[in-house]
């Protein structure tokens, strides 16, 4: 059995709007293990990156916390103070963000931005944080670190930038790596060589990565295990595998299906409707309305979690023993049919 | 750099040309105070006229204000101060930098501060006490703050002997304590009254910044809100603001009308206005072209200003421009 190192229990987390209290994640569990990249999937607002940022203790002002645990080194990070907070941040967890073009402060070198996490954390003297930023930006693929090191963010690419990024994520030899979609804003060929470099360095460090994205495409090249996502609810988990060819959620089959890859012909099929409001969060299953296979009980009550292997679980009433047995979407079929043959991203 | 700053010294002069010529003919176009009445002839005026070639063209005029400004280094004859309008002018602007400069070395780091602390304490009541204030003290126009204030610094609770600033001869006569005592109250009331907008402006530019991006990645590599936001946000907030407050030192030797006038300054303001209503045209010119030569310089110090804080600016100085 691999070492837990962060566990994630039914977390509440909501926001305070002029419109009202929004629910943006309810009762999410998860676990996370040594070496391993867990994906969490889910469209936009589905609260990936809430829980995220729960966990970094970095939500905005107008947030209230619900219930639920955050259980890492011995400590609920929901309950300890900003003291003990930011002690964690940087030197135990770290985070990456979707932009690498506003994630750096644009008035200053990069390299006294990298450093400065050195200085602040470890109390490093200024020549050798230099010398380490140096060893750093070579590590994260950048040439010329030494005329690099005065540069600012301006003069470098999206790609190197996250580069930069992922340096001062990883200065201080954290062990949980939050991304928060780090390729969206990338173009494509960028992106895999991110993804490789993220790689790379899980491998290297024994990082634990929670990655937050909306791109199945980046899931299959990353995740060890997905979580899928939706109106503030986990709504399937497993390994990626399950999670690609034995997908139970009809969610999850939407995603697939709305995912193109080599084998797909016809049109794809988008996701209609959107998602609900959630200062309104529906009685029953949430996803039900946008459902094409939804039943009664979908609109009435929530489903639990059915197991469906030891690793995989999905909270959808058509595992429910009595429920009838459902034609699955053409896509997902042909992704079990083309198991192996395909890759996405690459 | 160097390129980009002749480029725009060039158009300031241009600039300054147009404006200069336009500031000449409004003014030439004003009626004349020199009204004779019926039956008794105005000679001394028509003289006055004739000798400074007042009816020429508006023009013609011009051209000679200028040719008299290259040849002699003349601006003209001040016919309500009986003397060379340089010479009287340039002698009032001590008096109007000594009112001006300490409310501005006083008011700017507490703007700053104020506007700092309301963006850290932002939507808590402190912010709330902040805002109204500065709602305040923007709403209410200046000289009903200066006047009210006099009225109760002066006239109800006798703190300070007279309202009118003591003059170079005063405080050699009175001593020096008595010549301070009558800076005070303008220079609290100018000091507060030019904190607001400037506080207001950098909390809401400091707002701004702490919601980006940067100040998360700050966060997340471990600094505290406290150096996240001293180290990086304010930096980046300050960027739009400083070229301001540059232009402010310059705004420093430009009396202001109506604060002059209120506290009895002996300075460029009043002058300004005495001129007016003398028609005493050189001497406006004079003060026209000399406001307006601080106004473009500044200008361009404030351009090149920013180049120091933000280094997008720096790289390629064709594409300023």
């Amino acid at each position: 059995m691999k070492q837990k190192v962060l566990e994630v229990k039914d977390l509440a987390i909501s926001f305070k709007t002029q419109y009202g209290i929004l629910h943006a994640i309810r009762g999410v569990s998860f676990d996370l293990y040594k070496g391993e990249t867990l994906a969490i999937v889910g469209e936009s607002g589905s609260g990936k990156s809430v829980s995220a940022k729960t966990i970094l203790g970095l939500l905005a002002g107008n947030s209230i916390y619900e219930s639920g645990e955050i259980n890492f080194d011995g400590l609920d990070l929901t309950q300890v103070d900003e003291e003990a907070m930011h002690s964690i941040r940087g030197s135990k967890i770290s985070m990456i963000f979707q932009d690498p073009m506003s994630s750096l402060n644009p008035i200053q070198p990069v390299g006294k931005q990298i450093a400065e996490a050195l200085i602040n954390k470890q109390g490093m003297p200024k020549a050798m944080a230099k010398e380490r930023v140096i060893e750093l930006l070579t590590r994260v693929g950048i040439s010329e670190p030494e005329k690099r090191f005065n540069q600012y963010p301006h003069q470098f690419s999206g790609g190197m930038r996250q580069r930069i990024v992922i340096a001062i994520a990883l200065a201080n030899n954290a062990e949980i790596l939050i991304c928060d979609e780090p390729t969206t804003a990338l173009d494509v060929t960028i992106q895999g060589k991110i993804l490789e470099l993220i790689n790379e360095l899980k491998l290297q460090r024994e990082l634990s990565i929670i990655f937050i994205t909306h791109d199945l495409g980046v899931v299959a090249n990353v995740a060890d295990r997905v979580a899928v996502m939706y109106a503030g609810k986990i709504v399937e988990y497993g390994n990626t595998e399950e999670i690609f060819y034995d997908p139970k959620h009809p969610y999850t089959w939407a995603l697939l299906s709305s995912m193109p890859n080599l084998a797909t012909s016809k049109h794809l099929d988008a996701i209609s409707g959107t998602p609900p409001n959630m200062i309104f969060p529906p009685k029953g299953d949430a996803f039900a309305p946008r459902n094409k296979y939804a039943m009664k009980i979908d609109f009435e009550e929530q489903p639990p979690m059915f197991k469906v292997t030891d690793t995989h679980y999905a909270a959808t009433w058509l595992l429910h023993p009595d429920a009838p047995k459902v034609q699955l979407p053409e896509a997902t079929i042909r992704l079990r049919e083309n198991r192996g043959k395909l890759h996405y991203g690459k | 750099m160097i390129k980009y700053l002749m480029k725009r010294m060039g158009l300031m002069f241009i600039t300054f040309i147009i404006t200069i010529f336009l500031f000449f003919f409004f003014i030439k176009l004003m009626p004349d105070n020199f009204v004779p009445s019926p039956g008794v002839g105005n000679e001394w005026y028509e003289q006055l006229a004739e000798k400074e070639g007042w009816n020429e063209p508006i023009i013609v005029q011009f051209g000679l204000w200028i040719k008299n400004i290259f040849t002699e280094g003349n601006f003209g004859y001040s016919h309500i101060m009986n003397r060379d309008v340089s010479e009287a002018y340039f002698k009032k602007i001590p008096a109007s930098i000594k009112i001006n400069i300490v409310p501005y070395f006083l008011s700017v780091p507490l703007a700053i501060i104020i506007g700092v602390y309301a963006a850290i304490k932002k939507n808590k009541w402190q912010d709330t006490v902040i805002s109204v204030w500065i709602m305040v003290f923007i709403s209410i126009p200046f000289f009903v703050v200066a006047v009210l204030s006099q009225y109760f610094f002066y006239w109800k609770w006798h703190l300070a002997p007279d309202y009118k600033i003591a003059t170079a001869s005063e405080f050699t006569e009175l001593g020096f304590w008595y010549g301070i005592s009558t800076y005070i109250l303008p220079v609290i009331v100018l000091t507060v009254v030019s904190i607001p907008g400037m506080a207001r402006y950098v909390r809401a530019e400091l707002t701004e910044q702490m919601t980006l991006d940067y100040m998360l990645l700050a966060r997340s590599k471990g600094l505290t809100q406290k150096q996240a936001v001293f180290g990086h946000a304010l930096r980046n907030a300050l960027v739009p603001i400083l070229p301001g407050i540059f232009i402010g030192i310059i705004g420093i030797l430009d009396g202001g009308l109506i604060t002059e006038k209120i506290f009895r300054v002996d300075g460029t303001g009043r002058m300004y206005l005495a001129a007016f209503n003398g028609r005493d045209y050189a001497l406006l010119m004079l003060i026209n072209a000399f406001g307006q030569f601080l106004t473009l310089t500044s200008a361009i110090l404030a351009d090149v200003s920013y180049t120091l804080f933000d280094p997008r600016m720096r790289v390629g100085s064709g594409k300023l421009s």
